[in-house]
């Protein structure tokens, strides 16, 4: 059987308007462009996110604060050039790694030491290059990645169990007393 | 640290509700009964798709069409998020839907039975995933932090499919003659794979205590057999359907449902491939497979041939 | 208001759109399950979840139209009329052959909507234009997905290209049948409530003709005559509408 390994993309998605990235699932693709659309078609179909972004997944460095606790320095002297991290950490109890402060730094390794400096309470850390990030808010108007509004099908009002059985019962009542 | 001292590290975190991420140390049981899990739960999801899949062309409203087609749509996704979170332990997709192809990888068995009916769409909605809602609640505070994200999203979009599910059969008991024999038929076929869905009984379970610990299976499967009774004959006795089990009645002195037996011999003769649509089922998905490898291929040569993109960091 | 020829003549054209969108939807409901990949399975199923979905808004207005309740009329044009009164073209009930075959159908279809909407948008029957605007944002989102995928089909591999230009070689001609006038469609055109169907497709060409050379694909000529009169159902329409109605006549009148 043919099998080919693709590359994962990462699935970052924002809930609502003015809240925060979060990470999201992941998708297989060969390319950013169809990563997006699928990462639309499959994370965005229903209205729980109204932006996605992919990023391949090999540029994305995830630690627990531990490994970083223990990292020793990047200190490799290549004039790299600084560029723009995002920072998703992973606070607490909670569930959900959210977007945190970007950090500056020329390599991923730098950048994780930063942002795990800068945050706290931080059980886990990702960070990835700002350049890596497909966005469905960055698309033109042309390609419209609408949030999706609840269809009729996927709404709960849509399926009024509880009437239903209440009204059941109601006409066996009925005819019980009869 | 040693061994030892990292089982109890780790088990300390589950106790304290920490939950366990890609990376972190864990023993390689815990790795191992988290990838069949996941995988199998994947599977499952992703094998669903045909039996219910199949009368989408045939739905009989408008309604129940468009409702159907998502509900499968779902069930992708689940798989979707499922698969992901299996390769957080170091598996891939690739792997994964190998071992399912050849048969190495188990899958929930009620998609081993055939779907003649319509009515059959509302029962694997209203009963086999009223069942899996009760096993993916507990599973939605599991310990392993992927796997616990994938099943919230899972959860939320499974509590439509029980309700569709339910509407249906609701509608089909209310209905023609017809109807309500197709309905109490459609019973009839899917109690008893329903109830196996939730495993053999404790006594014949050695694995709980453990599962238990490590924050992977806070109720047992009888726990688990016995809410699903308990929610759902009143719901059928309502709508004048009967479960197929005459040994079927409420305990007033211990306020729990008695049932008859569960064949588990049948269980393991579908389990292991014997079943009326194993292989039907097995060889679509195979089929999709091959079919689709030539489209796989042409996206992989498509981006190969194109200039390298400049956010390849 | 409307005069009853013109009445007639709008309803018989908005039932072709809406059989149209609805049988193409139905087709490619057929792959759920059986896509090439997980995430496409997922993403096509969207495709044809809209098209079922533009379908009932088109044939809400026939309700209209008749005086018929929307709510429930549009169950009994589906699920009640014969195959033979569907008005769909041809080409959105054939069989499906192989991916490449529905998503090049898809591809042309949603090309044809990128042309056609923004005419409906100018309708001066309020209805239609409200209907377009529904519509477009989501057919945005469809022909840059089909289009993505037909561009990568045709140049992907030679054997990628093979079926994609098979698909065309095959749906080249019967496609432009959605381009063919309903009966009294010049009423419609000329009152500004529908627009020129071959202005449509010349756009139409236009867009796809070009793109499609681009994706290392042949566009077959062909000498047919797009006015020829409105194309006899073929026989895939019958096997279609069975196996739609296959249930529901075991109840026709009941609640399902």
């Amino acid at each position: 059987m043919t099998s080919t390994q693709w590359p994962v993309y990462q699935v970052f998605e924002r809930p609502a308007h003015g809240r925060p990235m979060r990470v999201g699932g992941s998708v297989h693709a060969v390319d950013a462009e169809t990563a997006l659309q699928n990462a639309w078609a499959v994370y965005g179909r229903r209205p729980t996110a109204v932006g996605l972004w992919v990023v391949p997944r090999r540029l994305v460095l995830m630690k627990t604060k531990e490994e970083v606790d223990d990292f020793t320095q990047d200190r490799d002297n290549r004039a790299a050039s600084d560029q723009s991290f995002y920072v998703f950490c992973r606070s607490g109890a909670k569930l959900v790694y959210e977007e945190a402060p970007q950090v500056v730094a020329p390599s991923p390794e730098q950048a994780m030491v930063r942002a795990v400096a800068g945050l706290n309470d931080c059980f886990a850390c990702w960070v990835f290059p700002a350049a890596a990030v497909t966005s469905t808010e960055s698309q033109t108007a042309e390609c419209s990645f609408a949030p999706q509004h609840y269809k009729w099908f996927r709404d709960h009002k849509s399926f009024p169990i509880v009437a239903m059985l209440r009204e059941i019962r109601a006409d066996a009542s009925e005819r019980k007393h009869a | 640290m040693d061994q030892p001292a990292k089982l109890a590290a780790f088990e300390a975190r589950i106790a304290r509700g920490e939950t366990i991420e890609p990376g972190d140390w864990m023993p390689d049981e815990y790795r191992r009964q988290l990838l069949r899990m996941m995988s199998q739960h994947a599977h499952s999801e992703i094998v669903g798709m045909l039996p219910e899949g199949a009368w989408i062309t045939r739905a009989p409203s408008l309604k129940r069409k468009l409702v159907l087609l998502a509900k499968v749509q779902d069930e992708g996704g689940h798989g979707q998020y499922l698969y992901d979170a299996a390769e957080s332990l170091g598996a891939t997709r690739e792997e994964l839907i190998e071992a399912l192809h050849t048969g190495r990888a188990k899958y929930a068995n009620v998609f081993n039975y055939p779907t003649p009916s319509w009515a059959d769409v509302g029962m694997i909605g209203w009963l086999v995933d009223l069942a899996a809602i009760l096993n993916q609640s507990m599973l939605a505070k599991c310990s392993y932090g992927p796997y616990a994200r994938a099943m919230l999203r899972i959860c939320s979009e499974e509590t439509f499919h029980k309700k569709q599910g339910q509407e249906i059969v609701i509608t089909l008991a209310r209905g023609t003659r017809e109807q309500r024999a197709m309905a109490q038929d459609g019973l009839d076929r899917w109690w008893w794979p329903t109830l196996m869905q939730f495993g053999y009984p404790d006594s014949e379970s050695p694995h709980t205590a453990t599962l238990r610990r490590w924050g992977i299976k806070t109720k047992t499967n009888d726990e688990l057999r016995e809410m699903f009774i308990k929610e759902i004959v009143p719901e059928l006795k309502l709508l004048g359907l009967e479960p197929p089990d005459p040994e079927l009645r409420f305990d007033e002195a211990t306020g729990s449902w008695k049932h008859g037996p569960i064949d588990f011999d049948e269980l393991k003769r579908v389990v292991n491939g014997n079943g009326p649509c194993n292989k039907e089922r097995l060889a679509a998905r195979i089929k999709a497979h091959d079919d689709g490898a030539w489209v796989r291929e042409a996206l992989v040569a498509y981006n190969a041939k194109r200039e390298p993109s400049e956010v390849q960091g | 208001m409307l005069d009853d020829r013109t009445r007639a003549a709008l309803e018989s054209k908005i039932l072709r759109l809406a059989d149209n969108e609805f049988i193409l939807g139905h087709r490619n409901s057929e792959w759920a399950g059986h896509g090439p990949i997980l995430e496409e399975d997922i993403a096509f199923a969207n495709l044809a979840l809209d098209e079922l979905g533009h379908g009932i808004l088109w044939y809400r207005i026939v309700s209209m139209l008749r005086d018929e309740d929307p709510e429930t009329y549009p169950d009994q044009l589906v699920y009640q009329r014969d195959a033979q009164d569907f008005r769909n073209a041809d080409v959105v009930a054939l069989p499906h052959a192989d991916w490449a075959f529905s998503m090049l159908r898809q591809f042309l279809f949603d090309a044809y909507e990128s042309v056609h909407l923004p005419a409906l948008l100018a309708s001066r029957y309020a209805p239609i234009a409200e209907a377009a605007a529904k519509i477009k944002q989501e057919e945005v989102f469809h022909l840059h997905h089909t289009k993505a995928w037909a561009l990568r089909l045709g140049q992907g591999t030679d054997e990628s290209n093979r079926r994609m230009q098979q698909a065309l070689d095959t749906l080249w001609t019967p496609f432009r049948q959605v381009f063919v006038s309903t009966p009294d469609e010049s009423l419609l055109v000329d009152s500004c409530i529908t627009p020129d169907l071959r202005e449509i497709h010349v756009e139409w060409r236009n867009t796809v003709v070009p793109f499609l050379e681009s994706s290392n694909l042949v566009v077959p000529e062909t000498s047919a005559r797009l006015d020829a009169p409105d194309v006899a159902q073929s026989t895939h329409i019958n096997t279609l509408v069975a196996e739609l109605q296959e249930v529901s006549r075991i109840a026709p009148n009941a609640a399902w």
